[in-house]
C-alpha cells in the first residue's frame, strides 16, 4: 500500500497536476494566440502565415520568402453597451531574400474591430491597423494606417453569409466579403531615392473564400483596387490580384500546402508591378 | 422568465442564423469555430449583440462579451448554458 502511495505521489499526481496545467496553457493560447501571415485590418480572412519559395516569371531570380504575424491579447470595451469595440496589439515579421526587392521588417501594431448596428439588415464593421516598422535592410522606419468598413447578412448573396456544402453535415463550403477603405504609408525611396514619400489611396476590395471539397482543398481570391489621393509620380490606379490553391492534408486546419498566384501593383514590393506564382507552406492557429 | 427550453431554443436559433446553418441539423457537441458551422469574427460578434440584448432583456445586470462566444472549444451546448447561466445565476 505505502508503495502504491508513494508511487502515486511521486509519478501520477505531479503527471495529473502537469497535464492540467498544459491543457490550461494550451487552451489560453487557442484563446488568445493567433498566427498568421498579417493582421493588416482585415483579420477576418483566413491568410495564414507562410514559408514560401517563389518562381518569378519577370526574371531568373527565385526566392524564399517568409511572412509571419502573431497577435496575443484582445481588450473589449464597452461590454454593456449595443456594440462590440476590441482592440489588439499585433508584431509582424516579413523577409525575403528576392534579389530585386530584399526584404526583412519586423512591426508593432495596434489594429481595432467595431461592430454596431446589429439590428439592421446589412450590419456594418470597422476595421483598422496603424502600424510602426523597422526596415533592417536599409535602416528606416516606416509608419501605416489601414481603415475599412464591411458588411455583413445572414441572407443568401449577402456579404459574411456561409454557403455549404449540400451533405449531411451541411459542411462549411464559403463566403465572400467587400471592403471599403482608406490608407496612409510612408515609405522611403518610393519614388525618389534618398526620400521617404507619402502614399495615400482609398480602395475597394473583395475576399472570397470557396472549398472545393469539405476541409481539403481551398481556393481564395483577394483582390484589390486602389485609387491614389497623394500626389507623386507613380500611376494612380494599383490593381492586384492574389489567388491562392490551398490543400490541407489529413482532417485538420492548421497546416496547408499552397500555390498562390499574384499579378498587380504589390504594397510589399513599394507599389511596383509583380507577377509572381509562389509554392508554400502554410499554417494558422 | 424564459424557460431552459426557451434559453436554447434561442441561442440555437442565433446560431443557426449567423452561421447561416440548417436549424434541423444543429447538434450541441458543434464547435462554433470548426467545421461544419467555421463561424468567422463578424459572425460571432454579431450574435454577440444579439444574445447580450437578450441576456439584459431578462437579466439587466448581466452582460455577453465577445470574447466568451469566441473562446477556441465553445460548443453550442456550453454557449446554451453560459446564457442560461448569465440570465437565471
Amino acid at each position: 500500500m505505502k508503495v502504491v502511495l508513494k508511487y502515486l505521489i511521486t509519478f501520477v499526481l505531479p503527471g495529473i497536476t502537469f497535464g492540467q496545467v498544459v491543457e490550461k496553457k494550451t487552451t489560453w493560447f487557442k484563446d488568445n494566440v493567433s498566427i498568421r501571415k498579417t493582421f493588416d485590418g482585415s483579420k477576418n480572412e483566413n491568410k495564414p502565415a507562410t514559408f514560401s519559395l517563389y518562381e518569378n516569371h519577370k526574371s531568373d531570380n527565385d526566392y524564399i520568402n517568409a511572412d509571419v504575424a502573431i497577435k496575443i491579447k484582445e481588450w473589449e470595451l464597452f461590454e454593456d453597451s449595443g456594440t462590440v469595440l476590441t482592440l489588439f496589439p499585433v508584431a509582424e515579421y516579413h523577409r525575403s531574400t528576392n534579389e530585386n526587392d530584399k526584404k526583412d521588417k519586423l512591426s508593432a501594431g495596434l489594429n481595432t474591430e467595431f461592430y454596431f448596428g446589429s439590428k439592421w439588415n446589412l450590419k456594418p464593421y470597422l476595421l483598422s491597423n496603424v502600424a510602426f516598422k523597422r526596415n533592417f535592410m536599409e535602416g528606416i522606419n516606416e509608419i501605416k494606417y489601414v481603415g475599412q468598413i464591411s458588411l455583413f447578412g445572414t441572407k443568401p448573396g449577402q456579404p459574411g453569409y456561409k454557403w455549404r456544402f449540400d451533405n449531411d453535415g451541411a459542411d462549411y463550403r464559403g463566403t465572400y466579403y467587400p471592403y471599403l477603405g482608406y490608407e496612409y504609408n510612408e515609405i522611403p525611396d518610393l519614388v525618389t531615392e534618398g526620400t521617404t514619400e507619402i502614399m495615400s489611396a482609398i480602395f475597394f476590395r473583395v475576399f472570397l473564400e470557396h472549398w472545393f471539397s469539405p476541409k481539403s482543398v481551398q481556393v481564395t481570391i483577394d483582390g484589390i483596387y486602389r485609387n491614389l489621393i497623394s500626389t507623386n509620380a507613380i500611376k494612380n490606379d494599383l490593381p492586384l490580384i492574389n489567388i491562392a490553391l490551398n490543400y490541407y492534408p489529413g482532417n485538420q486546419s492548421h497546416i496547408s500546402i499552397g500555390l498562390d498566384y499574384k499579378n498587380g501593383y504589390d504594397p510589399d514590393s513599394k507599389f511596383t508591378h509583380v507577377e509572381i506564382t509562389s509554392l508554400n507552406l502554410k499554417f494558422n492557429f | 422568465m424564459p424557460t431552459n427550453k426557451e434559453i436554447k431554443y434561442k441561442v440555437q436559433l442565433d446560431v443557426a442564423e449567423y452561421a447561416s446553418y440548417p436549424f434541423e441539423k444543429l447538434k450541441g457537441e458543434f464547435i462554433l469555430k470548426d467545421s461544419p458551422l467555421k463561424m468567422d469574427n463578424p459572425s460571432l460578434n454579431f450574435m454577440t449583440l444579439s444574445l447580450r440584448a437578450y441576456v439584459k432583456k431578462h437579466n439587466p445586470s448581466q452582460t455577453l462579451l465577445a470574447r466568451e462566444v469566441k473562446k477556441a472549444k465553445l460548443t453550442v451546448k456550453l454557449l446554451e448554458d453560459l446564457i442560461i447561466k448569465k440570465i437565471k445565476g
